[in-house]
């Protein structure tokens, strides 16, 4: 597992390159939702999950200007370095709203996520993520191996002492 | 030391190359939209054929791997590979796919309507044209529409949205 920088002069956004994967997960997943052959595939094969009255080709089409606003966001922060992330993820559990410890959080556009841990304000690490059609991310297999995925990071965050005092306390409290 | 600092110290002095894809995507965002919506409706085709993309590779004579990639929907297609898939697939992609259609339609089926095609300027649309028949009743195409006029005879040809196309 290797963590690399999305900005080269910003410490804000990082993503986990793992070991089996080509690229680091951002630029892999935003490669596989700008693929119209790997959607027609995802999609044909969730089809249960599909929502009422859409369609394969309309779901590309939702899926693909979902990540191109993804891309524009990303594009918005480059231009504007007082931008903020923050603003962008949200924590992973609905119920949670104290800043906890390396908190799970979720970017979510639509039906895709990013998933992510938060390392300081204004600092994340992306995990994984994913095309979430079920409310529950353990309903399915694929949403579920993201739950796995960020569930390591955190542990492999936690076992090379990235943990904050500040943080901690909050969490006890 | 703080948290981010533990943190920056298991950092890679490698940086992604997910920016310089996002500014090339969206500088080519117009072509990739055309590319995808290309690869959407060959995709769709091959489904309705029964056709594997290997098929369709033997058929346009190329290797597996160059249709692997229009089906993506991240090529810049060149006129040759959109003109070979339109033929073999037998789908509408460029505008004369329409053109060629109208000719048909005036010899086989109406033949006392003179189809006269006429390129115009249309607004919000790749192409529109003009047919008149002999008593002047103008019947007009475009892209997503086309209905004839004349005297009392009226068809629906073509309804691009509903991806039906009724061969004359």
């Amino acid at each position: 597992m290797e963590i690399v920088r999305i900005f080269a002069a910003r410490n804000e956004l990082f993503a986990v390159h793992y070991s089996n994967e080509k690229h680091d997960e951002l630029k892999r997943l935003l490669l596989l939702w700008n693929d119209v052959s790997y959607l027609n595939q995802f999609l044909i094969q969730n089809k249960s999950d599909i929502p009422k009255g859409k369609t394969i080709t309309q779901l590309v089409r939702q899926i693909i200007d979902n990540a191109n606003e993804i891309d524009d966001t990303l594009y918005n922060l480059i231009l504007d370095e007082s931008m903020n992330i923050d603003s962008f993820f949200k924590p992973l559990n609905n119920n949670e709203y104290k800043i906890l410890e390396l908190w799970k959080q979720k970017g979510r556009n639509n039906y895709l996520r990013i998933y992510a841990l938060r390392i300081d304000t204004n600092c994340y690490l992306i995990t994984g993520g994913a095309i979430k059609f079920t409310r529950i991310m353990d309903d399915r297999p694929h949403t579920k191996k993201e739950l796995n995925k960020i569930e390591k990071c955190r542990n492999y965050l936690l076992d090379n002492n990235v943990t904050d005092e500040e943080s901690f306390l909050n969490f006890l409290n | 030391m703080t948290n981010k600092e533990n943190f920056l110290k298991l950092v890679s002095p490698k940086t992604s190359s997910t920016l310089d894809d996002v500014q090339w995507r969206i500088k080519n965002r117009a072509m990739l939209r055309e590319s995808q919506e290309i690869a959407m409706k060959v995709l769709d085709r091959l489904g309705e054929l029964k056709w594997s993309q290997k098929d369709l590779a033997a058929k346009m004579e190329v290797k597996p791997q160059q249709v692997n990639k229009i089906v993506r929907g991240k090529e810049n297609l060149t006129l040759d590979t959109i003109t070979k898939l339109q033929a073999i697939l037998d789908i509408p992609i460029l505008a004369t796919y329409y053109e060629d259609r109208l000719v048909h339609l005036e010899k086989t089926i109406h033949p006392q309507i003179t189809v006269i095609v006429k390129r115009e300027p249309y607004e919000g649309s790749r192409f529109a044209k003009t047919i008149h028949s002999r008593n002047t009743n103008i019947i007009s195409v475009n892209k997503f529409h086309t209905t004839l006029n004349a005297q009392n005879y009226s068809k629906r040809v073509y309804n691009g949205k509903s991806k039906q196309y009724n061969k004359f």
